[in-house]
């Protein structure tokens, strides 16, 4: 089974604070990491090729330096592959652009049974880009899996289970297919020193291509959607106290709670 | 002189007159629902604004009546929205973030731009047409402010944060049907399966947190604090004290020696808030404390205080939510 994860690197929340009243944001330090949701999507896809026979992991990101690392770091973990479409201006590119990014790059890579991401993106709005391909592609596609696994009866079939109202359900779904991995959802594997060492000393780790080279012209990769600027919500301000009999507390008390 | 003459004199195709209107995709049930209505209400808004139509797409004509009540001037019936929609030359097409996935769907056939989970700013640029709206990232830090500017613009809403709809039960709507087949479901459902999620961050994604302390009292609240967490849909945490009292596990402590949080709603039972557990929850976007001490710190870091004994809230709050 040919495994794509589509990694996406963002700025680390810990490398900058959001100032509500003077409406900005602080940059203290230029640090990157993986999306949460796309590390476990990366072990789900490491799980599964290694309870197959033959499976095969690559890993796929766009965008600048950043992306890069993030592809380093699959490496380490153990993909087999990894392809870096390498452009600064895909890194706040909208979701229908990565779609199509994506597409030509599982071109690229020779196809994929399956495509792995994370169900949710911190910084943009991406969660979009799975159900966007799997329409593309027309496959099918699940939306924020707990556990992927062969089925066990019949080939080229997978099992998901997915968190429902008072518990999990599985369904299972024709490969080729496009699956969102629920955040924490599994514990990611730390990469042994060694692995890192030789993912970064290996000249030939990673592929790198333009998004030229994948066929992609300005036109193909015109945004749908502006980035107009950031918003803040308003100061949250503390300490406001329900006042009145314990049956009037008790009363707004669950007003609140039930919006 | 018919609208063909008019259109060829005047330059313009007036005829595609109805490619401004406002479509609101709710399948199911979804137009009887609070999230339903509360995006049929802002599609409403929107239309009177641009002086344009709303229609709702729905899979059950059941729910015709209170969509035209919410605001819908036409209901559609049909099994396959995606296709439906796709065929009816839409401009702005709105849905609940629940359906975030078929949303996509639509995106992807009409070669669209779409806006996830939109909490605040939503309007339509009045020289552009582009839909205008902000969606929080990193988890509510800051919100990105966008605009969809293709020919057909797409945009789910955060139905939490919007006013709740009223319905006019005396507005008038027509209702149409189609035939079109019901899509081909792409996964087979194989039903309930016994699975437990890993347990090494069980707080991490929980949106309620109902967290319970030493100011609880007595052990017999714990179950109590259990159901009204299971009432909320949420999990039961602690803060150190609870721990110690045996009242929950480690995973389950909250603390800048347990676990930090940053639930949408995080309700403080008896926690009299140190600083270890007070910089643990200052990612939680709403915090209601419960605590008989006027002088608890916990006081300090919440949106909403009770000065009161829990042992007693404790009862009538499940008492009043049913």
């Amino acid at each position: 089974m040919n495994i794509v994860v589509l990694l996406r690197a963002l700025r680390d929340p810990a490398s900058f604070s959001v100032n509500r009243r003077a409406q900005k944001i602080f940059v203290h330090r230029d640090l990157h990491r993986l999306n949460p949701a796309d590390h476990n999507a990366l072990e789900a896809a490491l799980a599964l090729a290694g309870a197959s026979a033959g499976g095969s992991v690559a890993a796929l990101a766009c965008g600048g330096e950043p992306a890069g690392e993030a592809l380093y770091q699959a490496r380490a973990m153990g993909a087999g592959r990894a392809l870096w479409v390498k452009d600064e201006a895909l890194q706040p590119a909208d979701g229908a652009v990565v779609t199509r990014v994506v597409q030509q790059a599982l071109a690229r890579l020779g196809g994929a049974d399956l495509v792995l991401l994370g169900a949710d993106v911190l910084d943009a709005d991406l969660a979009q880009v799975g159900p966007r391909l799997a329409a593309a592609q027309g496959w099918p596609f699940v939306e924020a899996g707990y556990r992927v696994r062969a089925a066990p009866a019949s080939q080229g079939r997978l099992q998901v289970v997915l968190a429902k109202p008072g518990g999990y359900q599985a369904v299972e779904i024709g490969l080729p297919a496009v699956v969102s991995i629920a955040v924490d959802s599994n514990k990611p594997r730390y990469p042994s020193a060694p692995s890192i060492m030789r993912a970064y000393a290996d000249l030939q780790a990673l592929d790198v291509v333009s998004p030229a080279e994948l066929g992609l012209d300005q036109a193909a990769l015109a945004a749908r959607v502006d980035r107009l600027g950031e918003s803040f919500p308003p100061e949250r301000t503390f300490g406001e106290r329900l006042e009145g009999t314990l049956g009037d507390v008790v009363a707004q008390l669950a007003a609140r709670l039930q919006r | 002189m018919d609208l063909a003459d008019l259109s060829a004199l005047l330059g313009e195709d007036l005829a595609a007159e109805t490619f401004s209107d406002i479509w609101v995709v709710l399948p199911g049930h979804e137009a009887a629902t609070p999230a339903g209505a509360a995006v049929l209400a802002e599609a409403r808004r929107l239309a009177d604004a641009l002086g344009c139509y709303v229609h709702a797409v729905l899979s059950d004509d059941a729910a015709a009546p209170a969509a035209v009540a919410f605001g819908a001037d036409r209901a559609h019936i049909t099994a396959d929205a995606v296709e439906y929609v796709s065929g009816q030359n839409p401009e702005f097409v709105l849905l609940p973030a629940g359906l975030n996935a078929l949303a996509a769907r639509l995106a992807q056939r009409l070669d669209s731009g779409l806006i996830t989970a939109v909490t605040a700013g939503l309007d339509v640029d009045p020289d552009t047409r582009a839909l205008r709206g902000s969606r929080p990232v990193y988890g509510g830090d800051y919100l990105l402010d966008l605009a969809v500017t293709s020919p057909v613009k797409i945009a789910t809403l955060d139905t939490a944060t919007l006013p709740a709809a009223y319905a006019d039960p005396g507005r008038t709507g027509e209702t149409l049907i189609s035939d079109l087949p019901a899509p081909e479901p792409h996964a087979r459902d194989l039903g309930r399966v016994d699975y437990h999620p890993p347990a090494w961050r069980p707080l991490s994604k929980g949106r309620v947190i109902v967290s319970i302390g030493r100011g609880l009292g007595e052990a017999a609240g714990v179950a109590q604090a259990q159901a009204l967490a299971s009432r909320l849909g949420g999990e039961l945490a602690g803060d150190r004290s609870a721990r110690d009292s045996g009242w929950i596990d480690e995973a389950h402590e909250v603390g800048v020696t347990g676990q930090e949080v940053a639930p949408d709603l995080y309700l403080a039972l008896g926690i009299l808030g140190d600083t270890i557990h007070n910089a643990a929850i200052t990612g939680a976007r709403r915090v209601i404390a419960v605590h008989a001490n006027p002088a608890a710190p916990i006081f300090q870091a919440a949106d909403v205080c009770v000065v009161a004994e829990p042992s007693a809230v404790l009862p009538a709050l499940l008492a009043a939510l049913g």
